[in-house]
């Protein structure tokens, strides 16, 4: 059968051009430019599948999870969709979170530190049971090799 | 009108066909079935009296008649058992363990005609091919059983969970051949199915623009003067669009200075917009076809956050216009296109997505040369008159080698 598909276009090589951006992205990291925000939501694409496709996806979604950890009790924006007082509301909303901060803190102080815990022991599990997997396959090929 | 041996005889099966507002397999079907009647083949469709895709309610008469040139005969869809459907469709969603029987049962209790595949098995003598579309209808599903050494599959396949299924394995495996519309479609099915080579090609569907691309109609409509990111589509969770929004306000927020963007959605559905992200993101609506042309040609680039396409036609159209594209890691329909055409990045996080948005606004020579590439994949490969002649020469061939 006949498939013609014909993938000679002129000019851009978008995989070096990739690679590029992705050392940009790392420099950025590695500068420390994305904590200055709390990016919890940036990382969080619901996709299962994606999931279950390999270790690449894993190891992301692992890192994300580290990242989005710290979560930032003042990462949100305190607006009013009302059209004549929303300035005033936006005032009075302030400065009721402002009141409430004393008993808020103490949850989201909770949060973080629950948080926290639950992206170290993932990455922990993740280690142990690559390592357990890894010396299983090992045991598996010798076994194989002997009995060959 | 064509003489044999040059002329073909095909059935092509569609759940629903000229209903209004089709979905991406029954417009390619459409499309297909015109353009080769044209041609001067042989061509009946074969489709059910349903017109809205959400009740499936029998709403045209049963029988035969004429579209756009082309016999189209319609027959009942079976009573449907929609709370069945919908309990094993949950379970199917949570990617839990599912019997065969219990898959069956969901695709019966979907959409089939069982007066449609009687038909088939009594007619499959007047056709040399009969062709499925798409894949997760259990017409598709009963209709090639009923007719294997006849049937080419076009499974619009995407990166779902239905594509898990049992039943879509045996499918795949049933057919005589597979029309696929992108490399990246019949890559994605090689890795979930065993298919040997020889059966799955790739076709597509033809996309041209219009004589004329008018960008400034478009930007004087809706009062837009900054450089703008373009999505065109449904506008639902399952396409992302909330996704490539809030990207789009970590975008303005955060980044300073915030780029000077806009954003620009239009096609059917809701959006929502958060707090002050209202001030750069605009919504078009549903656009009419010249208009939706002249906004390909307005935009600064075109961005396809969807991870469920299986040809994704808009990002081809926005090809046409010349504009380079932003489209989602994890489709691999949408990257290999980017790959395949240099026409566009990908991105796998917001991070990525900020740093691609950045290069190409300091790079303009590389955003006009990116479009450009991408203009030149789509005239190569997905003019009509490529994908007649590739569907011509397979169709073709699978007759004469029975």
């Amino acid at each position: 059968m006949n498939d013609a598909f014909q993938i000679e276009t002129p000019g851009v090589d978008v995989e070096k051009v990739m690679a590029e951006i992705r050392r940009r992205v790392e420099a950025k990291r590695a500068r420390g430019v994305y904590n200055q925000f709390s990016l919890a939501d940036a990382g969080h694409e619901h996709d299962t599948i994606a999931l279950k496709q390999g270790n690449e996806y894993f190891d992301y979604y692992l890192k994300s999870l580290l990242l989005a950890a710290e979560i930032d009790i003042n990462d949100f924006e305190i607006a009013s969709k009302s059209r004549f007082f929303g300035r005033p509301v936006v005032g009075l909303k302030k400065l009721i979170w402002k009141l409430l901060k004393f008993y808020t803190f103490r949850m989201f102080s909770q949060q973080r530190d629950f948080n926290a815990r639950v992206a170290v022991i993932l990455q922990g599990m993740d280690r142990r049971y690559s390592r357990k997997l890894a010396q299983l396959e090992d045991r598996i090929k010798s076994l194989d090799e002997d009995r060959s | 009108m064509k003489t044999a041996p040059d002329r073909l005889r095909l059935a092509l099966v569609s759940p629903r066909y000229a209903a209004g507002a089709a979905g991406g397999a029954e417009n390619l079907i459409q499309q297909w079935a015109e353009k080769l009647a044209e041609r001067g083949h042989e061509i009946e469709v074969l489709t059910t009296c349903a017109k809205n895709h959400f009740t499936w309610e029998n709403q045209f008469p049963p029988g035969p008649g004429r579209v756009g040139g082309v016999r189209v005969t319609r027959f009942p869809v079976n009573h449907r058992d929609t709370v069945t459907h919908q309990r094993v469709q949950d379970r199917i969603a949570q990617a839990k363990a599912l019997t065969l029987d219990e898959e069956e049962a969901w695709l019966d209790n979907g959409v089939t005609s069982d007066g449609l595949i009687h038909y088939l098995e009594e007619n499959s003598s007047r056709f040399d091919t009969v062709i499925f579309a798409p894949y997760l209808f259990g017409l598709t599903y009963r209709g090639v059983a009923a007719v294997p050494e006849k049937a080419v599959l076009v499974p619009c396949l995407h990166n779902e969970p239905f594509a898990y299924l049992k039943t879509t394995e045996k499918l795949f495996s049933a057919a005589r051949a597979v029309f696929f519309n992108t490399p990246g479609e019949r890559d994605l099915a090689h890795s979930l199915f065993t298919i040997p080579r020889e059966k799955s090609r790739v076709v597509g569907m033809g996309v041209e623009p219009p004589e004329e691309i008018n960008p400034r109609r478009f930007t004087r409509k809706y009062g837009i003067r900054r450089p703008f990111i373009f999505y065109a589509g449904r506008r639902e969770e399952g396409k992302n669009t909330p996704l490539l929004i809030e990207y789009f306000r970590l975008l303005q927020s955060i980044h300073d200075p915030a780029p000077q963007l806009d954003l620009v959605l239009a096609g059917s559905g809701p959006i929502t917009v958060p707090g002050r992200a209202g001030r750069f993101v605009i919504d078009a609506g549903f656009l009419e076809e010249q208009q939706k042309w002249n906004a390909y040609g307005a935009a600064w680039a075109f961005c396809q956050p969807s991870i469920n396409e299986s040809f994704s036609i808009v990002l081809l159209e926005s090809w046409l216009a010349g504009k380079p594209a932003l489209v989602n890691e994890r489709c691999p329909v949408t990257l290999s296109h980017c790959r395949l055409s240099g026409g566009g990045l990908w991105f796998r996080d917001y991070y990525e997505f900020e740093e691609c948005v950045l290069y190409l606004l300091e790079n303009p020579e590389l955003a006009a040369a990116m479009g450009e590439a991408g203009r030149e994949y789509v005239r190569k490969n997905y003019s009509w008159k490529a994908i007649i002649g590739k569907l011509e020469t397979n169709l073709g061939e699978i007759r004469d080698r029975r």
